[in-house]
């Protein structure tokens, strides 16, 4: 069997906010915008420039699944880590990011998560 | 005797914004031992003139508080869907700065009261008063400040050759910028002067929302200059070794004894009597000469009796 | 004078392998057994039918009809060595047996894989209060000594009253580890029903539940679906990668776009046709090996009854189970910060693509590696 580099990794996020402290609601180029964000803080512009891609956005459970290259992953894990608010028009909204599942193949997230509690 | 369990937070403070909160948030993320950790700093002895000295008698064991425990109930626990069963320690923080001082000794047995003993040394004379003095330490937690980094080298080597474990805390990464930077450094300055060995990760977390999921932490010590598995090992099986010298020093030196005793009903052959007649048998029998029976023995035997050695009634062989 | 890593971050390890086989290729019989046969444990199967709105019966009948298993609870491992098991059961039939509530990374685990081996993963103080010959974990390269691998072969050399026999036994009642396990038991007779296990246990006065499969499917309205033409020789292995990389979007919902959305940079694979639904089914349980190989050929042979049109491909993914002790060929899993252990079957008229995704294998250095420069 021959073996496949895989060059991306996909995340499942999930993320804590109040939803009346936003002044508009929550979309995916917010989300977007909220990660890059926090990425700049820790990071730097450099980090921030690699694609971030949001595959699905779910309002309602606030799940997020993104797709980041694989050099780029263990920045990315750790800037959404450690991010506890972020800026937007002047009012600073606190977020909590947990990234519930990381794997190097997307359906490995659609399988059976691991139970620590 | 306590035995920590799954992954490790070692310091929640009890001066939280709401510690049941707190615990139970810890609980559901994963983590399985929790210690609830209060601080105290011991005043130093030149502050304190003629008045203070009779006031400090009157209270020897005030200046330390009681340990905060938090009750959960099994609906809690349903509540934040926590299958397994937490492990919840009590910790103390003790930090002073004149190694003179008397309230360390005074205080002693109200300290002894916690699971865990952490120390944050100042300066180099603490450092040394803690390694050879009568309180067991059990964490280090360094202040990340320009004092920290003059401490000697070979003082923190003897200390992580003594079992005690040097403590990194995230959560004032998450929340000050100029926090996250001493941090970083102070984790880098460990790595330069013990390898970043013995080292835990807690999150000397004050509100619900300091709190990180375990894998994500693994995942932030990496940029704090552990290896993969180290960075695993910090809130894992680290900090379990923690507890336990923690759990072993507090019960103190363990001794046993050995005592030999040959049944007085065994075979007459078997009977040695000192130790070179025992070398000699278990010559004869390696080499398959020796059989055991009763008539060989006459026959074959090598040992001489020597009359000078003692043997008991019970057989057994006095040295 | 050690300076840390501070430009450095790579990703946790993670290998994915892919082969592609005609159905004709004799080579596909190996790859079935490396790839189905030695994969014991699968705690999940997910179908992806892209064309249909909802499964066929006899698909949902393979995955619900025959696949019952039992959790059994504080079941010590003392049992498993009892002349009575090993002979009713181990020696006339396949056992499958592994702790469900255990952390791989954390706890003590253990299974008992169909060859009679029993795997125990212990951490330090329960591999010294056992007394049984072990060796350190494969993943740890030389510290720190906590996690130890012990295997018993329960099927060779393990008769009642030889002096291993008693060691095993000793060591096993000594210290008492207790775990939940899921049991499934395949006889050598079929005339036997495979509950008699589940009968034995609970005479035996341990708590027994039967587990039924549980089954749901989703749909995806309207979205394009990559083809798949029969591929040559050297295939490029980008265009394996994408597949992959869709049927793992079809599975979770997401719709991918044609030409890119302002927060989605990802695509459809080129050439591709709109389809009206594509259907996924999910199933959990506990599957032994012979039921992937029974759903396979299931799948095959409804692909060759229904039309090109209507069904151009079907892939199957089956997990296993996430704090297995063991994965493909009794290999050691982990489970460090990711842990995958799944293989998918892209199944076409012509070809069938396989792609087998496990975790970490090296073992990592605990100090870090000593940077000179300074």
């Amino acid at each position: 069997m021959k073996e496949l580099e895989c060059r991306n990794w996909y995340m499942r996020v999930v993320m804590e906010y109040d939803q009346k402290i936003l002044p508009c609601s929550m979309t995916a180029s917010l989300v977007k915008f909220f990660m890059k964000s926090a990425i700049t803080t820790l990071f730097g512009e450099i980090s921030s420039a690699f694609p971030l891609d949001i595959l699905k956005f779910d309002e309602e459970s606030k799940e997020v699944i993104i797709r980041v290259p694989k050099d780029n992953y263990a920045k990315v894990r750790a800037a959404l880590t450690l991010c506890s608010a972020t800026m937007l028009e002047g009012a600073i909204i606190p977020i909590i990011y947990t990234v519930e599942q990381a794997s190097s193949c997307l359906i490995s997230l659609d399988g059976p998560q691991k139970q620590l509690a | 005797m306590f035995r920590a369990k799954g992954f490790c937070d070692l310091n929640i403070e009890a001066e939280n914004s709401n510690l049941k909160e707190s615990v139970l948030k810890a609980l559901s993320l994963g983590y399985q031992t929790i210690a609830i950790n209060q601080n105290v700093t011991l005043p130093s002895l030149e502050k304190s003139g003629s008045k203070k000295r009779k006031g400090a008698e009157e209270g020897n064991g005030s200046i330390v508080p009681v340990p905060v425990t938090v009750n959960l109930s099994s609906a809690d626990l349903k509540r934040y869907k926590i299958t397994r069963e937490p492990v919840i320690l009590t910790r103390i923080t003790i930090s002073y700065t004149d190694p003179s001082s008397p309230y360390l000794l005074k205080s002693a047995d109200a300290i002894r009261q916690y699971d865990l003993i952490a120390f944050v040394p100042e300066n180099d004379a603490t450092l040394k008063q803690v390694m050879t003095g009568k309180i067991d330490v059990d964490i280090i937690s360094l202040i990340p400040n320009s004092a920290t980094y003059q401490l000697s080298r070979s003082l923190l080597k003897s200390s992580m050759e003594r079992d005690v474990y040097f403590e990194i805390p995230y959560s004032p990464c998450i929340t000050d910028v100029h926090a996250r930077k001493q941090i970083i450094m102070l984790s880098h300055f460990l790595h330069r002067t013990c390898k970043s060995s013995n080292i835990i990760i807690t999150s000397k977390a004050k509100c619900p929302t300091h709190l990180r999921y375990p894998y994500d932490v693994i995942n932030i010590c990496q940029f704090l200059g552990l290896s993969e598995i180290a960075s695993k090992a910090a809130i894992g099986t680290m900090a379990h070794n923690a507890v336990y010298c923690a759990s072993a020093r507090r019960r103190g030196v363990s001794k046993c004894a050995v005592q030999i005793t040959v049944s007085p009903d065994a075979d007459e052959c078997k009977k040695f009597v000192g130790i070179e007649s025992a070398e000699e048998y278990m010559k004869s029998y390696k080499t398959g000469k020796r059989k055991l029976s009763e008539k060989c023995k006459a026959k074959k035997k090598k040992i001489k009796v020597d009359k000078s050695n003692e043997v008991d009634d019970s057989g057994v062989i006095k040295f | 004078m050690f300076e840390p890593n501070v430009t450095e971050f790579p990703a946790p390890e993670s290998h994915v392998e892919f082969s592609y086989h005609s159905w004709d290729d004799p080579k596909l019989e190996s790859t079935f057994r490396q790839l189905i046969d030695e994969h014991p444990f699968n705690r999940k199967i997910g179908i992806l039918l892209p064309g249909l709105s909802e499964s066929p019966k006899e698909i949902k009948k393979i995955l619900v009809d025959d696949t019952d298993y039992y959790h059994i609870s504080e079941l010590p491992l003392s049992v498993f060595c009892t002349p009575v098991f090993l002979e009713a059961f181990l020696q006339s039939g396949k056992v499958y047996a592994i702790s469900c509530d255990a952390r791989l990374d954390l706890d003590n685990v253990a299974a008992l894989t169909p060859d009679g081996w029993l795997i125990l993963l212990l951490d330090k103080f329960s591999y010294q209060e056992l007394q049984l010959d072990g060796k350190l974990s494969a993943h740890i390269l030389r510290r720190p000594k906590e996690r130890y691998v012990v295997k018993v072969n329960l099927k060779e050399n393990f008769i009642p009253g030889k002096p291993y026999y008693k060691k095993v036994v000793r060591a096993l009642s000594y210290v008492q580890l207790k775990f939940n396990f899921w049991i499934s038991w395949v006889p050598n007779d079929a005339e036997v029903c495979p509950s008699s296990i589940a009968k034995y246990f609970d005479d035996e006065g341990y708590h027994v539940a039967v587990r039924r499969t549980s089954l749901s499917s989703s749909i995806i309205l309207n979205a394009y679906v990559p083809v798949i033409e029969k591929e040559t020789s050297d295939m490029d292995l980008y265009k394996a990668e994408d597949i992959l990389e869709y049927i793992g979007c079809s599975s979770l919902g997401i719709k991918l776009t044609e030409e890119g959305t302002s927060v989605c940079d990802v695509l459809n694979p080129k050439p591709n046709r709109i389809m009206k639904s594509i259907c996924t089914v999910r199933s959990v349980g506990f599957f032994i090996p012979s039921q992937s190989r029974e759903l396979i050929q299931q799948i095959r042979s409804v692909l060759e009854e229904t039309d090109e049109e209507v069904l151009p491909w079907a892939a199957v993914t089956v997990y296993g189970h996430i704090d297995s002790v063991v994965t493909w060929n009794l290999m050691e899993n982990s489970y460090s910060v990711n842990g995958d252990n799944f293989y998918t079957i892209l199944i076409t008229r012509n070809q069938v693509w396989c792609y087998k995704v496990s975790g970490p294998r090296k073992p990592c250095r605990f100090f870090a590696k000593c940077n000179k420069r300074i």
